[in-house]
């Protein structure tokens, strides 16, 4: 190898890397399932609208996951301890309209004490008006001591 | 000092850099497609045309209805939608557009690496950084990360290569009839199309002369032709103020805005867009017209993601204009590497003038890709110049432009993270899409339409995309911009 190539070879090394290491991010999450930078994955219906994943909120509920039974979401998720959600609680508590209106598209039906947990868990005001439209009877807003 | 073959006394260039220099550009090129088929259709720009696509009797259909239809002339473009369509069979929409797209992009990569040529290992590691420049350039990322449904900015960028390629084979009337074709496909699938010509010509120019006088000839009169279709008797003239928004200074400015401080000097404002284009292409800034780094300082953003592929396309220039003046300095041969250098300055004085109505990255990628060929004849020159200096110097020269090469091998792999982001954007906007067009009552009444956007739908839903809006390291965002 003349002085050139050496110099030439070391130039050209960091795109060699790149390429190289592209494709074995890509391996491992071809092969594994799960992409080595993205780890986090929902492991129930709660998590799922919690980390507001809405492909996987469809994809568990077009699996008859029921829509209205609290699971577990990790904690530092929506809140700073482990806590046992209803997915529309989970969604409440991200603040995000659309994954809110996306569990009531796909048929939550919250009850009067699931609704007022959700209703209070929120802080947003887009969240709180839309849960405002769905009040089941009996609720109530009324957030002093939760 | 080339490594040689001698087979019966002939000296021959030895195959290995050529073959690692196409299975680098394999590596690149698969590592894209499997991103880019790991996406869903896009919504925004796409859903629309697929849906006229359906609406379209036949391909000659969606070809002849085009004419006159709107302010451009780009009947290939809404003939090959509809041509995908009816490929997919009424099912396999993600497969045949995704698809379509992919191999783009697989035809780009390989289509740039033959027409560098490579012979010798200098070669091949000019390549190797040719191709980080390629992809990691941020008008690259207008050809990957969106398609509506199919990217034509992509297919202007493999037009241009094929046009190249052809620029460089041994010349045969074959050779003029697929130039044609590719300046006929082009140029009636976006006015981009146009540079094909561009290509040709310069290249002609600098001595490539694999297209013929006579077929320059009838490119040329084609150009004349197209002139006279799209003013004259189609009379769609040019892009107006009122059209879209543009990127200008520090902001994106509204149609309305752009017609209330340009409407009576427009001329300004097109000579602003050609600047910024030409800059965009060199220095990464402006980007979409909009200088990145003065807004994301001013705003407090993080300031990584924007002095990354500023320093980086800011050196990388110098290094060719060091090349390019070193070359005029020393009445150096007129070899290929000068060629590519005015070839590449010839399309993106070409590609700005395209771009005169509004900025926009994606328009310049043809001049990107371009770009990326002078940066392997400047890299080239690098090694040849660096090799030959005394030790100290040699090694302190190698280790800027390794420096450099890793700065645009993390710009190429930003891709991966852009892809992702947007894959993920694809995803939500179909999830929502059915019960938002039903409460705005958009929802289409015809059940063969809903059974489409469903199908579509199902298909994006079904990718199981890993999340990136939450708990994600803070790391990518700091160092690459969506």
């Amino acid at each position: 190898m003349t002085s050139t190539s050496r110099f030439a070879v070391l130039v050209g090394l960091p795109s060699l890397c790149a390429g190289a290491i592209w494709i074995a991010v890509l391996a491992v999450a071809g092969i594994t399932g799960q992409h080595p930078i993205w780890t986090l994955q929902a492991r129930n219906l709660s998590e799922a609208a919690a980390f507001r994943d809405g492909a996987a909120v469809v994809r568990r509920v077009e699996a008859r996951e029921d829509l209205n039974r609290p699971e577990e979401v990790r904690a530092r998720v929506v809140l700073p301890t482990a806590a046992s959600l209803t997915p529309i609680e989970a969604a409440a508590a991200t603040r995000e309209r659309g994954m809110v209106q996306l569990l009531l598209d796909l048929g939550a039906s919250p009850d009067a004490d699931v609704w007022q947990r959700a209703y209070c868990i929120s802080d947003s005001d887009e969240v709180r008006d839309l849960l405002a439209a769905h009040r089941p009877s009996g609720a109530r807003d009324d957030c002093a001591g939760r | 000092m080339s490594r040689h073959l001698i087979i019966n006394g002939l000296q021959m260039p030895h195959p290995g850099p050529r073959a690692a220099a196409y299975a680098l550009a394999w590596v690149f090129a698969v590592a894209l497609a499997v991103d880019l088929l790991w996406m869903p259709v896009q919504v925004g720009d796409s859903l629309g045309e697929i849906l006229a696509a359906r609406a379209s009797p036949s391909v000659w259909d969606s070809f002849s209805g085009s004419f006159g239809a709107e302010a451009y002339l780009r009947p290939f473009r809404i003939a090959q939608i509809k041509g995908l369509f009816d490929l997919a069979q009424g099912n396999h929409y993600w497969l045949v557009y995704r698809g379509f797209h992919a191999l783009l992009i697989v035809a780009a990569l390989l289509l740039f690496i033959r027409a560098l040529r490579v012979r010798t290992v200098t070669d091949l590691s000019a390549a190797a950084c040719a191709v980080v420049v390629l992809v990691g350039l941020h008008t690259f990322r207008g050809v990957v990360q969106e398609a509506f449904p199919i990217n034509h900015f992509l297919e202007m960028v493999v037009l241009c290569l094929i046009a190249l390629n052809l620029t460089q084979s041994r010349p045969s009337p074959w050779v003029d009839v697929g130039a044609v074709l590719t300046f006929v496909t082009g140029a009636l699938t976006l006015k981009s199309g146009l540079l094909v010509w561009v290509v040709v010509i310069a290249a002609w120019v600098v001595g490539w002369r694999g297209v013929s006088m006579r077929g320059l000839a009838a490119m040329t009169v084609l150009v004349i032709g197209y002139a006279y279709v799209r003013f004259v008797l189609l009379s769609t003239g040019v892009p107006a103020l009122s059209e879209r928004s543009s990127g200008y200074l520090l902001e994106m400015l509204d149609p309305p805005e752009l017609q209330r401080r340009f409407g009576s000097q427009p001329i300004w404002f097109y000579a602003y867009n050609m600047a910024a284009s030409v800059s965009s292409v060199l220095f990464t800034e402006p980007q979409d017209g909009v200088f990145e780094m003065v807004s994301s300082w001013l705003n407090r953003q993080p300031m990584w993601r924007v002095v990354l592929p500023f320093a980086t396309s800011v050196l990388t220039t110098a290094l060719l204009l060091w090349s390019a003046a070193r070359r005029l300095r020393h009445a150096a041969r007129f070899d290929d590497g000068a060629r590519m250098m005015v070839v590449f300055a010839a399309v993106l004085a070409a590609n700005a003038t395209l771009s005169f109505a509004y900025t926009k990255d994606e328009i310049m990628s043809v001049a990107g890709a371009f770009y990326a060929f002078a940066i392997y004849a400047a890299v080239q020159d690098a090694a040849t110049k660096g090799a030959s200096l005394r030790p100290a110097p040699s090694i302190a020269f190698a280790l800027l432009l390794c420096a450099l090469a890793t700065g645009w091998s993390i710009r190429a792999v930003g891709v991966h993270y852009v892809l992702r982001s947007q894959a993920v954007k694809h995803q939500i906007d179909w999830v929502e899409l059915p019960e938002r067009w039903k409460r705005d009552g958009s929802w289409p009444y015809e059940p063969a339409e809903q059974q489409l956007i469903l199908r579509l739908r199902d298909d994006a839903i079904a990718f199981t995309l890993p999340n990136t809006r939450l708990g994600r390291p803070e790391w990518p965002d700091r160092l690459w911009l969506e």
